[in-house]
């Protein structure tokens, strides 16, 4: 059965669909979610779950005018936010907004890239982070990664540029 | 590190996650939704049950239904088919929940 299909029997009651939806979105939404919490895959599965739970109450809710996807991604973000605030993670990335040069060293092969991207990605802002991911990794529009973040365009754009600048200057300087 | 390799690394798609019991552990904390259509479904049958107590003609029927009951009492293609029903139903629901 599609994606449609999937959601609007869930949308129903129909536990087996919307289980079959959980397991479809699964590793997105957790892969997603393990970037905005800079690697902590305890922290990331709990979002996970409970953004899953809420997306089964509000089902009803969804009118289908964006993928799913998109709207299960929007209700991750939104309840990384509030865990971000209760834990008081943002200072963490504000302290990194000052321009400093990069704490760590870079080495300089193919190897090892991916994981230089991780360790820079973690110095940016929650925002910037998530716009990057969405945009690049996940291959979203910014249109669609705006709507997710529930920010204007433009303010996404401006994270996403703000971002790029920062991972080159932190990436750059290894080489 | 210049733009393209920039880019390209960005581009990376994220590592998949193994689902490792997580779905089940999703689905294990599910609570019933609520069925507006179901219930609607339940009052509609309801009503209509009620409304066929009211105006069908019993007594008339009855003489039928003794007659096609007993037939179908000694019929081994019925009983077949009641079974078959029974058996396609249950796997079903079982293909289902897996």
């Amino acid at each position: 059965m599609d994606e449609e299909g999937l959601v609007g029997r869930a949308a129903l009651g129909d536990a087996a669909a919307f289980a079959g939806l959980v397991r479809q979105h699964q590793s997105r939404l957790r892969g997603f979610l393990r970037r905005l919490t800079r690697g902590d895959a305890s922290l990331a599965d709990d979002l996970a779950q409970e953004s899953f739970l809420e997306a089964w109450r509000k089902l009803a809710q969804f009118r289908g005018e964006g993928s799913f996807a998109v709207w299960l991604l929007r209700i991750a973000w939104t309840r990384y936010l509030m865990e971000a605030r209760r834990r008081k993670l943002e200072p963490l990335d504000e302290a990194h907004e000052s321009g400093d040069g990069p704490e760590f060293q870079i080495p300089a092969t193919n190897l090892d890239a991916r994981l230089d991207l991780e360790s820079a990605l973690r110095r940016l802002s929650s925002a910037e982070r998530a716009g990057l991911t969405l945009c690049y990794a996940l291959g979203y529009s910014n249109e669609e990664a705006s709507a997710i973040l529930d920010l204007p365009l433009g303010t996404l754009k401006s994270h996403i540029a703000r971002g790029r600048a920062k991972l080159k200057a932190l990436l750059g300087n290894a080489q | 590190m210049n733009d393209e390799n920039l880019d390209a690394l960005l581009r990376t798609p994220l590592p998949p996650i193994v689902d490792a019991g997580f779905s089940k552990a999703v689905i294990a904390r599910m609570a019933p939704a609520s069925h507006p259509l179901v219930w609607l479904e339940i009052a509609v049958l309801a009503l209509s049950a009620l409304l066929a107590l009211a105006f069908l003609p019993f007594r008339a029927l009855t003489d039928v239904a003794v007659q096609v009951s007993s037939q179908l009492a000694n019929s081994t293609a019925a009983a077949m088919a009641c079974l078959a029903i029974v058996v396609s139903v249950y796997l079903l629901r079982k293909l289902e929940t897996d």
